[in-house]
């Protein structure tokens, strides 16, 4: 249901792109509770963020690719930078039923999780990777409770109640009541989210309540996308 | 063509790649013979103490061996790709993921990577590079149903293949002048609009037509998509739509989708990979 509710949500965006520029729900924003590091509730809209005075940039191979790749003349607002050298390449698709999510269908997915509680959108990054900067609305699972599971027993077991885990008397696990989740890290480099993918899975996770989103933080910084941190 | 779905088992710490398991095939029946044969050995040769401890080294060994081969993914393999200059002659460039020693020091924490305007200004220039990110339309991962969305591994076993078999085309569909600026070594020009606009552009699109391996039959017009080639598109990144349209347009023209494969994070996420470009 959701799935197709999403595929058809995509495909008018796809054939509206030529006839629109910065129209679409990416622009309108999208309001986001999550939990500040104090503990209280806040609501921010995510959005991409064009500053006007990078309309006005042109878009022509000296702008866009020279030297380190953005002009220097480029407005400081309208581009970023990356470190590229790091981590290990990661395939497109982890597994055949683990759709891999891009920078629209996980606006869509947080849009749809503001009222539905059996979605949730999960950072699988360590804590204070998570607490520096984030994607509005994200929950964090640090990878490592779920790889090392024996040292991590309690978190574990926690976390598996948030994602509506139940866990029986005789210590078997029920999905039943599993959510579905997107799962993220740093980028498309970064194989974190790809290990608790992967603990999730030899658990008995059901792969079709799990999608990716492999791009992670720095893609979606790359898409000028709104973080938790200015 | 093989299909690039990884099983995630077998995955182990990182991710691995169709090379891993190929250099695990060819290597590990010797390498397995290799230590039995010294093995047998020690163990026939040698007092215990000394046999305790062949056997510790033979099983680190064994296990730095594993480490290793973790560098050892399709991006690290250098690739030659067959290109063509713009004077028409036959170049080779080797396409690999190119990490300066300084870079491999640089340490991976909250202010080296997302601080400020995100790379930390101590990062080394070598390491980070910039992209305007406040132009295009963000595009969707899925196109179509039957059309595959690559990441670059996808795109590099696409290329290798593409290196022994005609019958596979990497296609940037920037306009000329991008093409002839950057690009990724080995992709042919086919620029979007001669699609788009085919009306407009009737001699190039016949041109990419036949280049494509598409033929019109004479008697009643229509195009014969039987010994179409199998391609992957790109462009500028995963925020430009003229990919899109060329796909579009080959849709709306009846190439098969099957046939078609699309590189959604065009240049930028090949830049952004520190993969090996036609420009220094």
């Amino acid at each position: 249901m959701f799935n197709k509710s999403l595929s058809i949500c995509l495909l008018s965006i796809c054939l509206s792109i030529p006839l629109s520029a910065n129209s679409g729900f990416e622009y309108e924003g999208i309001n986001v509770k999550f939990l500040t590091n104090q503990g209280t509730v806040s609501e921010i809209s995510v959005k991409r963020d064009i500053p006007e005075e990078c309309k006005k940039v042109p878009i022509n191979n000296s702008i866009v690719w020279t030297g380190n790749y953005a002009n220097t003349k480029v407005p400081d607002a309208c581009k970023s930078t990356y470190v590229h050298t790091t981590g290990k390449l990661l395939p497109m698709h982890l597994h055949e039923d683990i759709n891999t999510y891009g920078e629209l269908e996980v606006l869509a997915f947080i849009k749809h999780m503001q009222s539905d509680d059996s979605m949730m959108l999960i950072d699988g990054r360590k804590q204070d990777w998570y607490d520096y900067r984030t994607i509005p609305g994200a929950i964090n699972m640090p990878f490592h409770h779920f790889k090392e599971r024996k040292a991590f027993e309690f978190e574990f077991e926690h976390e598996l109640r948030t994602l509506g885990v139940i866990i029986n008397e005789d210590e078997t696990l029920d999905f039943s009541k599993a959510k579905t989740i997107v799962i993220f890290c740093n980028g498309p480099w970064c194989s974190q989210s790809v290990a608790m993918i992967k603990a999730l899975l030899e658990i008995g996770y059901p792969a079709e309540n799990m999608k990716w989103y492999r791009g992670g933080i720095q893609t979606w910084l790359a898409a000028g996308m709104t973080s938790t941190r200015k | 063509m093989r299909k690039m779905i990884l099983p995630i088992k077998l995955l182990p710490t990182y991710n691995l790649s169709p090379q891993h398991a190929r250099f695990f095939s060819v290597f590990f029946p010797f390498i397995t013979h290799l230590f039995h044969t010294l093995y047998t050995t020690i163990n026939n040769d040698t007092s215990r103490g000394k046999r305790m401890f062949y056997k510790y080294i033979i099983i680190s060994l064994l296990l730095s061996s594993l480490l290793l081969t973790k560098e050892l993914g399709l991006e690290n393999e250098n690739i030659r790709i067959k290109t063509i200059d713009t004077k028409g002659k036959v170049v080779y460039t080797v396409i690999k993921q190119d990490i300066p020693e300084v870079c491999k020091k640089v340490p991976i924490n909250n202010t080296m990577l997302w601080t400020g305007n995100y790379a930390n200004v101590k990062v080394p220039e070598v390491c980070k590079s910039t992209y305007v990110h406040t132009v295009g339309n963000i595009l969707p991962v899925q196109l179509h149903e039957d059309i595959t969305t690559y990441g670059e591994l996808e795109v590099l076993d696409f290329m290798k293949q593409m290196q022994s078999d005609d019958s596979m085309m990497l296609i940037d569909a920037c306009k000329e002048e991008w093409y002839e600026y950057r690009t990724i070594p080995g992709a042919i020009n086919m620029p979007f609009h001669h699609f788009k606009e085919r009306e407009s552009y009737e001699f190039e699109f016949e041109d990419h037509l036949r280049e494509l391996g598409v033929y019109g039959n004479e008697e009643d017009d229509t195009l014969d998509f039987r010994k179409a080639k199998t391609i992957t598109i790109f462009c500028n990144g995963p925020w430009c739509s003229l990919s899109v349209s060329m796909i579009q347009a080959l849709l709306d023209i009846g190439y098969p989708p099957e046939k078609i494969n699309w590189y959604r994070g065009g240049m930028q996420r090949w830049l952004e990979a520190s993969m090996t470009s036609t420009r220094k």
